[in-house]
């Protein structure tokens, strides 16, 4: 049985590289997503740079489960899409909620909270 | 190497490509911005691979991907039109699916497709859709707030002060990146670990020995309670080199008196990703597992009331937006303090 | 031999003053302090009670009655061959350990501690100078009971409570026994001269007068707090019986600079006290007070507290015969400045007062001579004629609604019920004028007397001054006395309207209100007194003993004693006493004799010798000068109030611009500032905070960042 038994991590064999790269195609992604939230006025939008956050946190999270050879990696974006899941219900909730106060989707018509 | 400098020097100039890209300006001056963009992006890659990983072919694939994911999120942020902007998340979803499957992670990359795109990026779209019913909106193009950033240099110059040093701490790390992502390494430690992964499967294992010898009864449980045996074997090729690899032993059972045989497991019998991350979610995770759960049914309820008020409300809102005062100031639920950013 | 002689020896302590012993069983004693302190008390809660009756008035002349009566009952029951000292309570009273001090004599350390106790020094001269304290005290509260009946009521009690407390000040004072209760009581008169000079304290120019003599007395002061630390520094004590010991028998800080400077410290605070030197102006001002007040504080008593305070330390002068001559040449200074000024005053108040600082001039000259004996019966004397005088001043005013410009008031001896006040007030300036044979006579002579023995030529000088100043004194005393009290009657009200007197105030139906018992009787008493001063005198005279002059001779001040012994000093060929004898009678009896001419056989030739000296330049300076009070208190002016009002401004400019400006309203513009600097960080926008979470987030990472690859740079290999 001792053949040349087919390694299965063949054809990905040749990439190690491939957790550096998606570090920093994480970091990129973070950096993107949270200037995206401190900009958009639209709600709808700054959530979904939030999920594009959630997003840069996922892949950082494969890609160091990759690297130390950890399913607890995978595990983790299993919650995470959990997490995003709730979130995305409640808070799209809410934003319909607030738009139908103000009848607008920016997010500068709530700004009572100051001095 | 490539000094440090020009990681910070990429980030910087992606953060001034950023700022140009999100202002709404001539065309050309985004065009020039955007192609300034992309080369601050290869910049940060190439800068950080050169440490990360030099010289690697591994690193075409990443990079292609990668930047998908990252025109796209960019394109996300600066589109003045939500719903393309929404669609463009769902290209960074399949984008960083196709990352995942790279990283050996094969259900999380279609979970995430199943998930995401599949569910909450529709949830978004219909959401959009839904407040864009709205009697404001003019036919003139993109709302104001829709086209105008929030204090763009403030803000990215708070983001890529965080991509810097995030990025800062990744390759600063490289060593230790790059130790743990030699193949053959891995390899060895996948098999390893996939190996005793299985052993703790073991009605799988006997499914397995009835598919290779048919009429097989189970593999046998040696005298120290396992029953796979692990051994490792350095095979020497013309072409490929000093190579090593897992095997590992099982006696499979029949019945009726038939003799034992021996079955080599390869690498090829590993199970799948998918058996391998619900095994660690079970095993490792079960509490995680049920509080999620129970976060799951908790955002069902809290929608569920979200939706309910909201019917309660929507006489009020018509009303103020068809010009007509409110109905009393004592009203709880009207705004006292109104008026529009 | 004869003291000068001793004196250029070097030789400072010929004499020896009697070791003082303490005795037990003498605290009543204190009754000379506790009752003023009662009455004290009593008028102060008659006060609260707005008491409108006279009885603050018998209460404090019962007090100070009964402390005469102590005083009396010292001067018979205690045998003063050597002093004694009295222990009425602890005071002020810590030592410390033998280790600690730093001055050592004989191996013996020096220090001890503090001691200042509640405790009299009772020799015969404080029984001496009690005496007349205490008597006049009595006498002129009695006086002031009818004096000041127009203010019964709070006034009234006010005014009492002041006496009180002023003869409780200057009993502590006098009968001191360490020169820090001694300094207790100095302030304390000090403290009942301001209460009572601002007794009318609506008036602003009583509560100015009030404010200045405060202020001058306190620049003296300073001197005496200097000196009574330079004597405990140096002497190791400021108990007097201790003290006197320590220097005879001088330890080794003793002898230099130091010691040298203690006498003319104390010379300062006498100064300041006894209104001499430049420092007299504030004594005219404090006429401002009700008369009985000028007589009692400002003539017999309160100013001649510097002259006693001269007399209990004078070893300390004696060992510096430079401190004595600056003390008699300031004396003789003051004595002729003072009697010029007084030959121009119009108030009679006033000459009186200019009188006082003359007279007290005198004293001054006689302690500087080392003839403490003529300085100290000369206040005796001194105390009894002034105090005449300025009570007949007061009957005066109080007759004539105030009226003491003596150019409006004439021929008072020939209205009726004026007799006394008539009288008393030419024995008043009879002895002012020290008439030869009258106990001021006496007393005046010892003191020029003491400086011509003294044989140097300063010192004659200073001689010569007090004599020419004696025949001004004679001319201006009476002056006062031809101009009021004889000639044609007439008078004019002054401007005290008392509303009980009635009457309008220069309508001719005014009538001049005559003094009644209790103003008259005291005149009485004391001008009898004034002249039975002088029966130690006489009783020398007639070979016997000079009380006066044996109860100096005991006490502290002994050195100042040599009436005998006049050595080889002559006065224009005659010896010192009679020489003194005759040419002060000669100056005094020619002073006479030019007021009679000016003010009484023609008065207009008083006005025109002043209008032609005035109109011819050569001369006009004299009278101006005499009117300005020699531009003392312009000087003051210019030396003092301009640079502290300039001072004042440049400071209230800098307090309002910088201090206040700057840096207080400074400090609240820079809060105010960054709270508008960070204000726009809480606009109530969503994202707003979340760029300064996220900002501060990055900026924690970077540092984190920098630490951590700072920690690993040999292992990263190259920092960032």
């Amino acid at each position: 049985m001792i053949a040349d038994a087919p390694i299965v991590f063949a054809a990905t064999a040749a990439l190690p590289g491939a957790v550096g790269g998606v570090l920093l195609v994480s970091a990129l992604l973070f950096a993107i997503g949270m200037v995206g939230f401190l900009t958009r006025r639209n709600m709808i939008i700054m959530f979904l740079s939030t999920e594009l956050m959630f997003q840069a946190a996922a892949l950082a999270f494969i890609a160091f489960g990759r690297m130390h050879l950890d399913l607890s990696g995978q595990v983790m974006v299993i919650f995470i899409l959990t997490i995003a899941a709730a979130e995305a219900a409640l808070a799209l909730g809410l934003v319909v909620l607030l738009y139908r106060r103000r009848e607008t989707l920016s997010a500068e018509a709530w700004s009572e909270l100051q001095e | 190497m490539i000094p440090f400098e020009t990681l910070y020097t990429a980030t910087v100039i992606g953060a001034v490509a950023m700022v140009l890209l999100l202002k709404p300006g001539r065309r050309a001056l985004r065009l020039v911005a955007a192609i300034a963009g992309l080369g601050a992006f290869g910049g940060i890659l190439v800068a950080g691979l050169e440490r990360l990983a030099p010289a690697e072919p591994g690193t075409v694939l990443p990079t292609i991907f990668g930047a998908i994911a990252v025109i796209s999120a960019v394109r996300m942020i600066t589109l003045s039109r939500p719903v393309l902007a929404a669609l463009h998340f769902v290209l960074v979803v399949l984008a960083s699916s196709a990352m995942f499957l790279l990283l050996q992670a094969e259900f999380m990359a279609f979970a995430l497709i199943i998930v995401y795109a599949g569910a909450i990026l529709i949830t978004y779209l219909f959401v959009l859709m839904l407040a864009r019913q709205s009697p404001t909106e003019t036919a003139e193009g993109p709302l104001d707030y829709d086209s105008l950033p929030r204090e763009p240099l403030a803000a990215c110059t708070v983001g890529f002060v965080m991509l810097a040093s995030i990025a800062g701490a990744i390759v600063a790390d490289a060593d230790s990146i790059r130790e743990t992502t030699v193949a053959e390494n891995t390899r060895l430690t996948a098999a390893l670990d996939g190996f005793e992964d299985l052993e703790a499967m073991p009605r799988l294992l006997d499914r397995m020995a009835g598919e290779a010898f048919p009429g097989s009864t189970g593999v046998e449980i040696g005298e120290d309670g396992r029953r796979l045996r692990v051994r490792e074997l350095e095979i020497v090729d013309d072409e490929t080199g000093v190579e090593r690899r897992i095997y590992a032993d099982a006696t499979v059972l029949f019945p009726g008196g038939e003799p034992p045989v021996e079955w080599t497991l390869t690498d090829a019998d590993l199970p799948g990703n998918t058996r391998l991350v619900g095994m660690k979610l079970v095993a490792s995770f079960p509490i995680s597992l049920e509080l999620a759960g129970v976060i799951l049914l908790m955002a069902m309820f809290g929608a569920v009331v979200l939706a309910r008020r909201q019917i309660e409300l929507g006489e009020d809102e018509r009303r103020a937006a068809a010009g007509l005062g409110r109905l009393s100031v004592e009203d709880p639920d009207t705004n006292s303090t109104g008026g529009t950013a | 031999m004869s003291l000068p002689s001793l004196l250029a020896a070097g030789d400072p302590t010929p004499l020896e003053i009697p070791l003082a012993t303490t005795a037990e069983g003498l605290s009543w004693t204190g009754l000379i302090l506790l009752l003023p302190l009662c009455s004290m008390v009593l008028c102060a809660a008659l006060a609260a009670l707005r008491n409108r009756s006279k009885l603050p008035a018998l209460v404090s002349v019962l007090a100070i009655g009964g402390a005469f009566l102590t005083v009396l009952a010292m001067a018979f029951r205690l045998d003063l061959e050597s002093p004694v000292v009295v222990h009425l309570f602890d005071w002020i009273n810590f030592g410390w350990t033998a280790d600690a001090p730093a001055t050592v004599r004989d191996g013996e350390p020096l220090w001890r501690g503090i001691v200042a106790d509640f405790g009299f020094y009772i020799d015969s001269l404080t029984i001496f100078w009690m005496l007349f304290v205490t008597g006049l005290g009595t006498l002129i509260a009695i006086y002031a009971s009818e004096y000041m009946e127009e203010d019964r009521g709070v006034g009234y009690c006010r005014f009492f409570f002041g006496v009180s407390l002023f003869i409780l000040a200057m009993s502590a004072l006098v009968m001191a026994d360490n020169l820090v209760l001694l300094y207790l009581g100095w302030e304390g008169v000090g403290l009942a001269s301001y209460l009572l000079i601002g007794y009318y304290y609506k008036t602003p120019s009583a509560v100015a007068a009030a404010k200045k003599a405060f202020i001058m007395n306190r620049i003296g002061d300073a001197g005496l707090a200097l000196g009574i630390f330079l004597t405990w520094v140096n002497f190791g004590t400021v108990e007097f019986g201790p003290l006197f010991a320590s220097i005879q028998d001088p330890p080794e800080a003793a002898g230099s600079w130091a010691v040298t400077a203690i006498p003319f410290c104390l010379m300062l605070g006498a100064f300041g006290k006894s209104a001499q030197g430049p420092l007299f102006t504030w004594l005219p001002d404090a006429m401002e007070g009700p008369t009985p007040v000028s007589a009692l504080i400002h003539a017999a008593t309160m100013v001649t507290a510097g002259i006693y305070l001269i007399a209990r330390t004078y070893p300390l002068f004696v060992a510096v015969p430079a401190a004595l001559e600056t003390v008699a040449w300031i004396g003789a200074a003051s004595a002729f400045v003072a009697a010029t000024i007084a030959m121009t005053q119009y108030d009679i108040k006033r000459v009186f007062a200019y009188s006082t600082i003359s007279q007290l001039g005198y004293m001054f000259l006689g302690l500087g001579s080392l003839s403490a004996f003529g300085g100290a019966y000369h206040v005796f004397t001194h105390a009894f004629f002034k105090a005449t005088l300025f009570l007949t001043a007061g009957a005066v005013m109080h007759g004539f609604a105030g009226q003491l410009d003596l150019r409006k008031i004439s021929g008072l001896r020939h209205l009726p019920g004026w007799r006394i006040v008539a009288w008393a007030m030419f024995i008043g300036c009879f002895w002012l004028a020290a008439f030869p044979f009258t106990s001021a006579n006496f007393s005046k002579d010892a003191c020029i007397e003491g400086a011509f023995v003294m044989n140097t030529p300063s010192y004659r000088a200073a001689a010569w001054l007090g004599l020419i100043a004696a025949g001004i004194t004679g001319y201006y005393s009476f002056r006062v006395w031809f101009r009021v009290c004889c000639g044609p009657v007439s008078y004019a009200p002054g401007d005290h309207g008392h509303g009980e007197h009635g009457e309008h105030d220069d309508s001719h139906g005014f009538h001049p209100h005559a003094p009644r018992l209790a103003i008259n009787g005291v005149l009485a008493i004391i001008a009898v007194g004034a002249v039975l001063t002088g029966i130690p005198a006489y009783m020398a005279l007639a070979g016997g003993e000079n009380w006066a002059q044996q109860s100096i001779a005991a006490s502290s001040a002994m050195q100042g004693d040599f009436l005998g012994d006049h050595g080889d000093a002559t006065v224009l060929g005659m010896n010192p006493h009679l020489g003194v004898m005759v040419l002060g009678g000669a100056f005094g009896i020619a002073g006479i004799l030019l007021a009679w001419w000016f003010h009484l056989a023609n008065r207009q030739a008083a006005t025109n010798l002043r209008s032609r000296l005035l109109a011819s330049p050569a001369t006009r300076w004299v009278p101006t000068l005499l009117d300005r009070k020699w531009y003392v208190d312009e000087i003051y002016h210019g030396l003092m109030t301009i640079p502290a009002w300039l001072a004042s401004q440049v400071l209230h400019f800098f307090d309002k611009r910088f201090i206040d400006g700057f840096l207080v309203d400074g400090v609240g513009r820079i809060t105010v500032l960054l709270a508008r600097i960070f204000q726009p960080l809480y606009n109530g926008r969503l994202q707003g905070y979340a760029v300064t979470m996220a900002g501060s987030l990055g900026l924690i990472l970077v540092w984190a960042l920098w630490t951590w690859l700072g920690g690993d740079a040999a292992a990263a290999g190259e920092l960032p």
